[in-house]
């Protein structure tokens, strides 16, 4: 019995095709961590941005940057008339470095989506090209 | 629709380039408004120290950095309630969202607006909410151009909003 387990020739390619599924597993590991550490990232980028919204819109409203930008509609001529004025006002009355935080966490969370959704994509073929689990 | 493509495509890249832009606008600006704060507040602290500075000590007010960032309120408007008509002399005392006071003068030229009519000085009443745009004039008052009355839903608000700064004590 042992003696015809011994006969038994194992494929020619057989240690490359271990090597490169232990390649692929490892890929598939470092692509898993990445999906993780790209999803905290959105979920951080996420709350970052609700938080500085309700920030900007709390300042919005305090600074008067919401009334001064309503005459745009309700007084149309006289705004245009004294435009230096209003658009001075709206200017000093606008919250700018919370919008740019705001943007900000805006740029971050989508950049980071997108990377997220790459490398889902990645796992994906990984799994259907070489029937990992 | 797919996600994917929607995210690699060319116009989510300048989307995302787009908002770039707007922000180093945003913290140009912001930069900007901290270097002008810094050289009116030396301006500020060099003509209040310039006795003591050219001719020796002298009485001058208590903390010597008693302007911060946040004292430089906005010359070209006001957004607040009205506490004070003044009809003799034309003008309004304002009280902002912040606590602070500005005195407003109503000139020949000032349009007074309530929803779509023109109305007068005599017309306003105390606790109306008011937006005014219009000049600053060297006595620290601003010359109104537009005063909009504020329809009742803005009037409820409670003035002034607490936890927002209030204005520095005044000086002893």
């Amino acid at each position: 019995m042992a003696k015809k387990h011994t006969e038994i020739e194992p494929p020619a390619d057989l240690f490359n095709k271990i090597m490169r599924r232990l390649n692929k597993e490892e890929q598939l590991l470092i692509l898993k961590r990445r999906v993780f550490g790209f999803s905290v990232g959105v979920l951080a980028a996420m709350g970052l941005s609700v938080y500085s919204f309700h920030l900007m819109q709390n300042i919005l409203a305090v600074s008067g940057f919401k009334a001064y930008f309503s005459l745009i509609f309700s007084d149309t001529l006289i705004v245009l008339n004294y435009w230096q004025s209003f658009l001075t006002s709206l200017l000093e009355s606008f919250p700018a470095m919370e919008t740019a935080v705001f943007l900000t966490a805006i740029v971050i969370w989508s950049e980071l989506f997108k990377k997220l959704l790459k490398e889902i994509k990645n796992i994906k073929n990984l799994k259907i090209n070489y029937g990992l689990k | 629709m797919d996600l994917n493509k929607f995210f690699q495509s060319k116009q989510f890249n300048y989307f995302i380039w787009g908002l770039v832009a707007i922000i180093l606008l945003l913290v140009v600006f912001k930069v900007g408004m901290d270097i002008g704060f810094k050289k009116a507040k030396f301006s500020c602290d060099w003509g209040q120290n310039y006795y003591r500075n050219f001719a020796g000590p002298a009485k001058r007010f208590p903390d010597n950095n008693f302007i911060r960032h946040d004292d430089f309120m906005e010359a070209h408007g006001v957004y607040g309630q009205i506490i004070q008509i003044n009809e003799s002399e034309s003008d309004l005392v304002i009280k902002d969202a912040e606590g602070v006071e500005k005195i407003v003068l109503v000139q020949d030229d000032t349009t007074i607006k309530n929803f779509n009519q023109t109305i007068k000085l005599s017309d306003l009443k105390i606790d109306d909410k008011v937006v005014i745009i219009g000049e600053p004039n060297g006595e620290g008052k601003i010359e109104a151009k537009l005063i909009r009355v504020l329809p009742s839903v803005e009037n409820s608000i409670k003035w002034p909003v607490p936890n927002m700064r209030m204005p520095p004590e005044p000086f002893q």
